[in-house]
């Protein structure tokens, strides 16, 4: 008892709790969740050695998203994921387990049912749950392809003797957030006379000018267009309906869904023409089946098909409106001039028209076709040797997209001001440009990928004497895949492998895995490599010392080592890097000859000697070391911890670093980058029913941290330079300290050599000392822009008969922005617009603060003061409302008396609403020129038969 | 169980028939062979030196990586020499000024901010001279192996690789000193690269060397009829005549002041004066008399091969026409006076995007629009060089006291000659050369290509004038001097650029010159004191453009000071100037300076001239800064022929070095270029030069 009261004392010493709500929603415990780490055994929790941790069931599809990806944004322990821009057909989050990780790639493996494969058009309705796998232990069966972590989307299965349709649709109503403002016309045109003031050059627009654009007088020639208002409206609209059909009979289970989703953008004038519209569209339906049948009492055999079809259609060109909406200021031209043809001047072209190009553009659309189809056999081979078992597996993928390019040019123009007479400006010949168009018909597939996989191996499981569990399997599995982009550099890969799991009495497990593993990137000699992992773990809580303990439900240590390799290519997938080449380049031709105009002579096509092969070639190699704990205490509180530590070895970096100039030819590749990186994880979930009343709350904090030990980097001049000691991917840049205040601060300041300095300008610090502001003095100014350190969420819910409400909070740390936003923060006013945020914080002579936020307008681009700098890094940190959730579920009486429903659900959800950073006009997930990010509010509705 | 058998064997054929069929066309293969890398195209050192048509087109590589002294790419790949954003080793003289805001000279020589951590001009590894070194190596170990070759062009081709090894070795030798010495391929798994730099002798021995051994198996010059030996084909290719004259002027930077003295040009304390790699540690006049044999030798060879290389003549005695001897002797490709040029493909207008002539003037028309980012702006001091027509020295004060260049009777670029009505003839009053050295105001906007006659506009460079409009002074008079203009310092570059006609011609870049030779000759000869000797190749240079002797002509000289031609000294300076009218634009003067040791030319305060047109207003002469092209020509009024000269200094930008003593060893560093740092740091051996 003594032993009982210092863990929970330790522990959570305040809460005395009783033993029951211990379930997720699908009413599996903690302990009993499925660890699927890619053997043909799936453990519970209480039985693996490995780190993993699942987003269930409950929390996969709170967001009404496209897709599962960014249906789990924010969601789970160990798991980084970053919100996608662009437009709906575009937006996919980025995905890090355990943060950055290499030189080479820090992406984790994707896999839908065990298989590599794509997510972006996997449906959050199909899917059961997601596990992130982070340790050894967990990825040492994917061979080359774990090192960096591991995401696998288990999609929904049938139940025996079961029949259950479920129909569920919801209305997505968007909006989009931060939309950037920009300056009006009068604005423009004074800030670009200040601007060219700035440059000791005469005013471009006179007083009578700005007047014009102010009262709109001559609206033709001093327009004042608000573009974004003009080309975008308010909202945009998605409709997602859902059919689900799952059961089963005695040996026999299916699950088949028809998802279809449609969603409409933000183009305010997608009707202009007959016949087609030119809005932002994406219209998708996926058809999944998934089967399980008995064939007989010993066979089984696990069906997956995933068919996907859909059309996205955009406005022609691919025009990038958002783009040329930060680039034309509102005094550029108007949408259409006096005669109706699309505005534009000989200084700011019509084709940056947004208005003309979101109408008069026609559309262009991509299809996307997609097939997923694997099969699984597994014959128990007890007649033969107790325990003993064969999996068969075959899987064929394959995915293309055609485009149809229906898109239009047009024509538009301008009449010039010549000249003011008497107060009126003047106008000149009328200026026209562009052709009329008819709208194309060009059509062709664009990108394609295929993959065959196939496996095969033998499994025993028994266990002896009721206490000892020995779990085995030798498997053989390889794959092919073939995709645009490397035709004829197609991968291949192979694996043997032995997986041996024991555990006594259910307390104490141990497990090897030995991956034998080959692959065609690598050189000959290196194809293939061993990897072996170790894990254990300690069932505390099935001691008895803990059995029957109150507070301590379930209790378990971990820890796991493992060396996974990688075949990562070196540079931008040079796949040739273990041979000398010599190669002939077609544009060293050699004029030899006397005569003026003869390109003859003897011109050839000389040879040269291409990059020196690698030295004894190797292969990238991640060592990964874990501890964790997985517990339930308290009968309702889940607890995950986790510590690890990675070093990454003979990561392929460039070798010039090392290689004396007077080799004479390429340096190699050289295998001889290293990162550490270490962190921990931590994940709590709290669920209690008292009465009629249940709640959760819960949460996860990650954190992540690396250092590049070592990178073959070149000898560097000066320390601040050098990178290597510092975390992947940090942003370098120079240190600001201020704005110069006049000629007499420039002067008695360091040089600075990037371009002429004016008062207003950023001026830096010289970092290296040696009286000159250049390159040199750039050093480690922040955290990564790609990975944030810190990540994590919160959860609170509550259910109180029927009605419902849950929140999802997440947020990150340790993440830098670089802000460089044409027109928003790097106006160059003669061929981008102006932010109303930069022209009132902006420098200048009547406001010369040397603190101000930005600094003077310049006309072109200033060298100057657009470089990476501290002052324009801010602190990407930020926590969004990810989603909220209210819900009512009808009462059972009310909808069994229809006779044929089980269950409704009504539902209200707010996606993205809320957003805490240190941004004013931006989204921290989204400050460059893009389209900006949705904030939708959601009506739904569920009902199953 | 029978049953289940063969369902599962069913199913069992049903996967491996999958197996078969998805992989289409593709052959499944298993165990090891699966993993092997799809077949590519790889080209390995046995296919090139299998074939002799692959040896030769790997001879052709090697021209390729040869230097070539005109930037024209928009690139700051390797070589940087060829890019405009890095700029000429003429534009650090006192003869040509960068007025190109984006080039290097302005970020970094001007403003005497570069450091070790910056590629110099020529960069030490950044300029494909290491690759070409061991390209020339790799065909000279295989080209024994390769079928279809007969002996004698084998030891042709080796010599023709070992002259480019040796070219480029003196593109480095010449602005960084000693170099590490390679004497074959490396494979780069030596471990062991440590290869110190050579002193600068060892390395001038080293260049000689090769040149020696590739000497025998040249030909003298392409002036054969077979395909192999004709001009037309083979102009550009290396010759014993050019390895010859490049083994002059090694031997004469290797005996000139700056590594042949008996005080290094630093201060002493450094590694690499120590090791002599800057510096030979003494003085020997031998090395002057090695210089000398080696240009005696290759008289003695020319005269033995016909004289093959001479001067081009003029056809005439007019100023046009010796313009046209001395212009079309080093632009045109068939030349006998190039005794080597090298070359670019694409370096002509309307092959490549970039190229020299676009960037030095007007794309479409004659004032514009152009980039003009080889804003070269020959400088006062240069144009000062020139000697009137008859060959008398230019003197600035003494020829403006007796009215040669302003009020009625100045004539400081054409004398006017005014006829009935007012029409005006003009004659070019200075040398030749000046002309095509510099565009000066009222010259011609075009020499005819093939008669070699004056013709179209003048060019109208005075304030307000029809080219140079307000590039030097604004309408008030104040120098504004623009960057990234044509005529910033009231003068423009014509060097290589010649007009608009010259667009989409091929641009050869000059890399030695029978004319180059006369004046190595001279200059060798007159260190070994023979001076009367050395003044007779002088003259001959001179005479190529109508000027009389040196001596005759600078006794003529009416100037306070005078250099007296029976000194050493004197006639060494008057050859440099002669070098510097003679080889404008070659990288010559920049030699000079450093072997010199010239660190007065770095200081030296630079000017621009400012020039009016001047119309009579009654009794007054008054400034017009109007245009003469356009209203005024339309209108039949006279010819502009009377200006207003004045001098300014130049100051857009001027150079930090200015302000510093000759003297000082912040000047003095510079006779040598930093080595990379980064190279340094690899630890193989390299020391620093002095001062970096």
């Amino acid at each position: 008892m003594k032993k009982k009261n210092i863990l929970m004392l330790t522990l959570l010493a305040s809460l005395s709790l009783p033993a029951a709500a211990q379930q997720d929603s699908t009413g599996i415990s903690f302990a009993d969740q499925v660890i699927e780490v890619g053997a043909n055994k799936d453990f519970t929790r209480a039985q693996s050695t490995a780190a993993v941790s699942v987003i269930t069931n409950r929390d996969v599809n709170k967001r009404s998203a496209k897709n599962i990806g960014n249906s789990i944004l924010g969601q789970g322990n160990g798991l980084v994921s970053l919100q996608g821009t662009g437009t709906y057909f575009e937006q996919n989050p980025t995905f890090y387990v355990r943060g950055l990780q290499s030189l080479s790639t820090s992406t984790p493996l994707i896999l839908v049912d065990g298989v590599e494969r794509d997510l972006s058009f996997v449906s959050a309705d199909e899917v059961d749950h997601v596990s992130i796998l982070k340790d050894a232990a967990a990825l040492a069966l994917y061979g080359y392809k774990g090192a960096n972590g591991a995401i696998l989307i288990i999609t929904k299965r049938g139940e025996y003797n079961s029949k259950n349709i479920r129909v569920t649709y919801d209305h997505l109503f968007n909006f989009q957030s931060n939309r950037p403002k920009f300056v009006d016309g009068a604005t423009f045109a004074s800030a670009m006379n200040e601007a060219m003031a700035n440059e000791g050059a005469p005013a471009r627009y006179s007083s009578e000018e700005i007047a014009a654009f102010q009262n709109g007088n001559y609206p033709y020639q001093y327009p004042n267009v608000n573009w974004v208002d003009e080309t975008f409206r308010k909202s945009g609209a998605t409709n997602k309906i859902g059919v689900e059909f799952s059961g089963g009979g005695e040996r026999f289970r299916y699950y088949t869904t028809l998802n279809l989703l449609s969603d409409k953008g933000f183009i305010k004038n997608f009707s202009d023409n007959d016949g087609y519209s030119t809005q932002d569209k994406y219209v998708r339906g996926n058809l999944r089946t998934n089967l399980d049948i008995d064939l007989t009492p010993t066979t089984m055999l696990k069906v997956n098909m995933l068919g996907m079809l859909s059309e996205m259609s955009r406005p022609g060109s691919q025009a990038d409106l958002w783009d040329m909406v930060y680039s034309v200021p509102s005094s550029a031209f108007p949408i259409r001039n006096e005669n109706g043809e699309w505005g534009g001047t000989s200084t700011y072209s019509g084709e940056l028209n947004p208005m003309a190009q979101s109408s008069g553009a026609a559309y262009y659309k991509i299809h996307e076709r997609a097939l997923y189809a694997d099969m699984t056999l597994n014959q128990d081979l007890k007649y033969w040797i107790p325990g003993l078992s064969m999996t068969l597996r075959v899987g064929y993928d394959t995915y293309s997209t055609l485009y149809e390019d229906h898109s239009m040019t047009y024509v538009y123009g301008s009449y010039p001001v010549t000249g003011w007479q008497n107060g009126v400006p003047q106008l000149g010949e009328y200026w026209t440009s562009g052709t009329p168009g008819t709208m194309g018909k060009e059509a062709a597939t664009d990108q394609w990928a295929r993959r065959l996989i196939f496996a095969g191996g033998f499994n025993f499981e028994r266990t002896f004497a009721e206490k000892h569990y020995i779990y085995g399997q030798l498997k053989y599995d390889y794959e092919y895949q073939n995709s645009t982009g490397a035709t004829g550099y197609t991968i291949y890969r192979q694996n043997a492998s032995f997986l041996a799991h024991y555990g006594y009495d259910n307390r104490y497990i141990g497990e090897v895995a030995l991956m034998y593993s080959g692959s065609n990137r690598l050189a000959p000699g290196t194809k293939w490599n061993l990897g072996p992992t170790v894990s254990a773990a300690w069932v505390l809580s099935n001691e008895s010392f803990l059995k029957g303990c109150s507070v301590v439900n379930f209790l378990k240590l971990r820890g796991s080592f493992g060396i996974i390799n990688a075949d990562y290519l070196p540079g931008d997938n040079v796949w040739d890097y273990y041979v000398q080449s010599y190669g002939a380049n077609a544009s060293y031709n050699y004029p030899f000859g006397s005569g003026y105009e003869a390109n003859t002579g003897n011109a050839f096509g000389a040879q040269q000697r291409g990059r020196m092969a690698a030295v004894d070639p190797s292969n990238e190699k991640a060592y990964k070391y874990n501890i964790g704990i997985d517990a339930t205490l308290f009968g309702g509180l889940n607890v995950e911890f986790d510590a690890y530590m990675q070093q990454r070895k003979d990561i392929w970096v460039s070798g010039a670093g090392a290689y004396s100039a007077l080799i004479g030819f390429e340096a190699p590749y050289t295998n001889a980058g290293k990162v550490d990186s270490k962190g921990f994880e931590f994940s709590l979930d709290y669920t209690k029913t008292i009465g009629d009343l249940t709640f959760n709350l819960g949460g996860a904090f990650n954190y992540n941290k690396n250092e590049i030990k070592d990178q073959a980097e070149e000898p560097k001049a000066y320390d601040n330079l050098v990178e290597t000691g510092n975390p992947l991917q940090s942003t370098y840049g120079l240190v600001a300290i201020g704005l110069f205040k006049d000629e007499a601060d420039i002067a008695n300041s360091p040089k600075q050599n990037f371009s002429t300095v004016r008062p207003g300008d950023i001026k830096y610090e010289d970092i290296n000392n040696d009286g000159v502001i250049d390159a040199n003095d750039k050093t480690k100014i922040g955290y990564s822009a790609y990975a944030p350190e810190i990540f994590y969420n919160f959860h609170v819910g509550a259910e109180y008969k029927g009605i419902g409400l849950n929140m999802m909070f997440q947020g990150v740390g340790n993440y830098t922005a670089n802000l460089s936003a044409k027109g928003m923060y790097w106006p160059l006013l003669n061929s981008t617009s102006l932010s109303q945020q930069y022209y009132d914080g902006r420098w200048s002579p009547s406001n010369p603060d040397v603190n101000a936020e930005f600094p003077r307008l310049s006309t072109t681009s200033n060298a100057n003061n657009y470089q990476t700098s501290t002052y324009w890094q801010r602190n990407r940190s930020f926590l969004k409302l990810r989603n909220v959730e209210v819900y009512y579920n009808l009462p059972d009486c009310l909808v069994q008396k229809t006779g044929f429903m089980k269950t409704a659900k009504v539902y209200l959800r707010g996606i993205d609403l809320f957003c805490l950073s240190h941004l004013d006009e931006a989204d921290p997930e989204c400050y460059g020129v893009s389209a900006p990010l949705n904030k939708s509010v959601v009506a739904g509705v569920q009902l199953s038969f | 169980m029978k049953l289940h058998h063969k369902l599962l064997s069913g199913v069992v054929m049903l996967s491996l028939a999958g197996v078969a069929f998805t992989a289409c066309t593709d052959d499944i293969k298993f165990g090891s062979s699966f993993i092997e890398k799809a077949p590519g195209g790889t080209v390995t050192l046995d296919t090139v030196f299998n074939s002799a048509e692959y040896t030769r087109q790997f001879l052709v590589g090697l021209y390729v990586q040869q230097y070539y002294g005109l930037p024209y790419k928009n690139s700051t790949a390797s070589p940087w020499s060829q890019s405009y954003w890095n700029t000429k080793l003429d534009a650090l003289t006192d003869c040509y000024h960068q007025h190109f805001s984006g080039s290097n000279a302005y970020t970094m020589y001007y403003s005497n901010a570069l450091t070790s951590n910056d590629r110099a001009i020529i960069a030490y590894n950044d300029d494909k001279v290491w690759e070409t070194v061991h390209h020339c190596w790799l065909l000279i170990e295989n080209i024994d192996r390769v079928p279809g070759l007969s002996d004698s062009e084998k030891k042709n081709m080796i010599a023709q690789a070992k002259c480019i090894m040796a070219s480029r070795y003196f593109d480095l030798y010449s602005v960084y000193g000693g170099l590490p010495i390679v004497e074959h391929t490396y494979t780069g798994t030596e471990g062991d690269l440590s290869t110190r730099r050579a002193t600068a002798e060892a390395t001038a021995n080293f260049m000689v060397k090769l040149l020696d051994e590739a000497i025998p198996d040249l030909l003298w010059a392409y002036n054969g009829t077979t395909i192999e030996t004709d001009a037309t084909n083979n102009t550009g290719r290396w010759t014993s005549a050019g390895a010859m004259a490049l083994k002059a002027k090694i031997l004469l930077f290797n005996a000139s002041p700056l590594y042949n003295a008996n005080q290094p040009y630093y201060d002493g304390s450094t590694d690499a004066e120590r090791d002599s790699v800057v510096w030979h540690g003494d003085f020997k006049q031998e090395r002057w008399q090695r210089a000398l044999q080696a240009c005696q030798d290759f008289m003695n060879a020319n005269d033995a091969n016909g004289n093959w290389y001479e001067l081009n003549k003029a056809t005439a005695a007019t100023p046009d026409a010796y313009r046209q001897a001395y212009r079309m002797g080093y632009i045109y490709q068939g030349s006998r006076e190039i005794i080597h040029s090298t070359r670019v493909a694409g370096a002509t207008s309307n092959k490549a995007s970039y190229q020299w002539n676009n960037f030095v003037g007007p794309t479409t028309t004659e004032t514009g629009p152009g980039p003009f980012r080889h804003s070269y702006g020959p400088t006062q001091e240069y144009v000062d060089m020139f000697c009137w027509a008859d060959g008398t020295p230019f003197d600035w004060e003494g020829d403006m006291t007796a009215g040669n260049i302003n009020g009625e009777k100045g004539k400081l670029f054409f004398e006017y000659v005014k006829g009935r009505g007012g029409a005006v003839q003009r004659k070019a009053s200075r040398d030749p050369r000046l002309y095509e050295n510099a565009i000066v105001n009222g010259q011609s906007e075009r020499l005819n290509w093939t008669s070699g006659v004056s013709e179209g506009n003048n060019y109208e460079l005075w304030v307000g004038g029809y080219h140079e409009k307000y590039q030097v002074a604004d309408a008030d008079g104040k120098i504004v001097e623009q960057d990234t203009e044509r005529f910033p310092s009231g003068y423009g570059t014509i060097k290589y650029y010649l007009g608009r006609e010259y667009q989409g011609k091929y641009t050869q870049w000059v890399y030695l010159s029978y004319d180059e030779m006369l004046l190595m000759y001279a200059e060798c000869l007159a260190q070994c004191d023979q001076l009367n000797e050395a003044l007779k190749y002088v003259d001959e240079v001179r005479a190529r453009v109508g000027m009389k002797g040196l001596k005759t002509s600078i006794t003529k000289s009416k100037a306070a000071v005078k250099p007296n031609m029976d000194n050493k000294q004197d006639v060494i300076e008057e050859i440099l100037r002669e070098r510097a009218c003679e080889l404008g634009m070659s990288n010559n003067r920049y030699y000079d300076m450093i072997r010199y040791k010239h660190g007065e030319w770095m200081t030296k305060r630079l000017h621009g001239l400012l020039t009016y047109r001047l119309i009579q207003i009654g009794k007054n002469w008054e400034h017009n800064i109007r245009p003469y092209i356009g209203d005024d020509k339309n209108a039949g009024v006279a010819e502009p022929s009377r200006f207003e000269h004045s001098l300014f200094e130049l100051q857009n930008r001027s150079r930090v070095l200015w302000d510093y003593s000759p003297d000082d060893l912040e000047v003095r560093k510079w006779f040598l270029f930093p080595l990379p740092l980064t190279e340094i740091n690899k630890g193989y051996g390299l020391v620093q030069n002095p001062g970096w």
